[in-house]
């Protein structure tokens, strides 16, 4: 117990040090705890993004692909897949439910979203989480628009508002704008947080009004185009969707379907579990998890290694102190307890104080990043094995203080004794 | 989240080919490979279980000599009896495997022929909270990787098995 408050005030005597080594330690433990964090923020973000949905049906092709434009609404499709082989599929009986999506237009930087009436009744997030109205409600006329809340955060839209879409995904204004056709903004979308959004929604007819009378990927010439106003929903055809999300009637038709889809005779299409389409992005970007730790842990070992160089200098200082105790009667044991108590007394106070800061740091950081990433980071405690790390680093200080303990009682007894000259 | 948005991104066309390594469409036949699909639904449960037979039984064609028949027929068995044991549910749960059929199927005009085989399981105790684990390769030795899908009320779950290593954690 002596020694204990010893070793404590002999670190408060070099306070600033001291100080300085706790924070450079605390800051390697927060840094370690926050990547974690944002880690788990990331996958359960991802994962909370869709719910209830069996499977993801797209043009045949990468499944990482199909989950990405379908869900998450990055990159975008290779193929389109037909109305016809759509709706062959979304009255099977084993289907419950479905929800087109049409996708390939965009209004500044905003992916724009074909899809009908079952998207704002059936899709779910956060398991049983659905789409609500935070004003107006969903569109039912060709020419209306319901936009997702960062939509009209960003752009400052508000109900009855016209918006002009653009054809691709382009940022900014596009080349090829459909102007002759705008839609009116009739509802405004909760926050999800999720890519929900980030985007706009108009009815799969809509999508295909836009391109009316389009050739070749071309618009019309000017003065050929069918005028917005006479457009009917009866006129419309509805030609291709980009995918679908289907919910079976049960899980063990789930498969029977995915393997029916992926053997469709007419047409090469392909479905996903969304689940194990995340599992297989979890694996793919582990290795840039993997990467992300490595540096983390490095940073942890020059800050335990800032530790060291700190105590072993003020050995150099601390030569009477050690004489004047082995004077005094220290044995051995005593001084190498006494720097190895000090040493482990700095890891445990850094570690501490990371944790700390991280933690509170999520909890300021945790509105932004929310606002402006979508990205909610949980206040979770650490896993077993973020505990495991933990006590590695506080292990690691202790053995990092034999060090210069060794070297402290390998200085000779008179070293700090004699006087020089 | 942009920064890891774009990464994934630049990912995507690598994952992509690996993506369409793991669906069964008439087009994929990897041999070291078998496909595993796991529904639980409460107490009971369908497996399906997918592979070349050249990773079952050591050959494609058809059996010729009477060897070669022997060899098939064994090998089935071993399917049909085995199936537990390919994917093992806590022992603890006391679940009953039947197989339902085990078949070889050979699509016209192709050289490849696959065993393909359900299974299901009833058990005494919801399965649930549970871990699975898997014996493949060691019941086949030449399978090597299994992607194994699993369904277990709304808990959806994907794992590349290697060597049999790995399992996957049942939710309740």
């Amino acid at each position: 117990m002596v020694l204990l408050s010893l070793a404590y005030h002999s670190l408060r005597n070099r306070l600033l040090t001291t100080a300085l080594t706790v924070v450079s330690i605390a800051l390697s433990v927060a840094l370690l705890v926050g990547v974690e964090q944002v880690r788990r923020g990331a996958r359960e973000s991802f994962s909370n993004t869709i719910s209830q949905t069996d499977l993801i049906v797209g043009a045949r092709g990468g499944s990482l692909q199909l989950l990405l434009y379908a869900v998450f609404r990055m990159g975008s499709a290779t193929n389109n897949i037909s109305y016809e082989s759509y709706q062959i599929l979304a009255r099977h009986p084993a289907v419950e439910w479905t929800i087109p999506y049409s996708l390939g237009d965009s209004h500044r930087g905003f992916r724009v979203v074909g899809t009908t009436e079952e998207f704002y009744t059936r899709y779910r997030f956060r398991r049983h989480r659905k789409i609500e109205f935070a004003a107006g409600r969903a569109p039912r006329e060709i020419f209306e628009v319901a936009i997702g809340s960062d939509v009209a955060s960003a752009l400052g839209y508000k109900i009855g508002d016209a918006v002009t879409l653009t054809h691709g995904v382009a940022s900014g204004r596009g080349i090829l704008d459909h102007d002759d056709r705008p839609f009116r903004i009739q509802g405004i979308l909760a926050r999800t947080a999720t890519p929900v959004d980030r985007s706009l929604y108009i009815p799969l007819e809509g999508m295909e009004a836009m391109h009316m009378d389009w050739a070749d990927g071309a618009p019309p010439m000017p003065g050929e185009e069918t005028p917005a106003a006479s457009i009917r929903k009866e006129h419309l055809q509805i030609k291709q969707i980009t995918a679908f999300l289907l919910r079976a009637r049960s899980r063990i038709d789930t498969l029977r379907l995915q393997r029916e889809i992926n053997t469709f005779e007419d047409e090469p299409l392909m479905a996903i579990i969304p689940g194990v389409a995340l599992n297989e992005l979890w694996r793919t970007i582990g290795y840039a998890e993997d990467a992300l730790s490595v540096v983390t842990a490095f940073v942890l070992v020059v800050g335990l290694l800032g530790m060291l160089v700190s105590l072993y200098t003020s050995l150099n200082e601390r030569r009477r102190e050690m004489a004047i105790l082995r004077a005094v009667g220290a044995g051995p044991r005593t001084i190498i307890f006494l720097l190895v108590t000090e040493s482990g007394l700095l890891a445990l106070a850094g570690t501490v104080l990371g944790v700390g800061l991280a933690y509170a740091l999520a909890l300021t950081a945790q509105p932004l990043v929310e606002r402006h990433f979508g990205l909610f980071i949980p206040l979770v405690r650490p896993t077993a094995a973020g505990w495991a790390y933990l006590s590695a680093v506080v292990v690691a200080g202790v053995l990092i203080g034999f060090v210069p303990a060794v070297k402290a009682y390998r200085n000779a007894l008179a070293d700090g004794l004699g006087v020089r000259l | 989240m942009q920064l890891v948005l774009a990464l994934l991104i630049g990912l995507a066309p690598l994952a992509a080919a690996q993506g369409k390594r793991a669906h069964r469409g008439h087009a994929a036949h990897e041999h070291g490979a078998a496909a595993i699909n796991i529904v639980i639904e409460g107490t009971t449960g369908i497996v399906e279980f997918e592979a070349p037979a050249e990773g079952v039984f050591g050959f494609e064609h058809a059996a010729r000599t009477a060897a070669q028949k022997k060899q098939v027929e064994a090998a089935l068995a071993t399917v049909r009896t085995k199936g537990g044991e390919m994917v093992q549910f806590d022992a603890g749960r006391g679940c009953r495997w039947e197989a339902k059929s085990v078949e070889v199927v050979r699509e016209a005009g192709e050289e490849h022929a696959e065993v393909k085989a359900e299974y299901t399981v009833a058990c005494a105790q919801a399965p649930g909270g549970s871990r699975l684990r898997f014996g493949v390769s060691r019941m086949f030795p030449r399978i090597e990787r299994v992607q194994v899908q699993v369904l277990n009320g709304a808990q959806q779950a994907g794992l590349g098995v290697r060597g049999d290593r790995g399992t996957i954690v049942l939710t309740r």
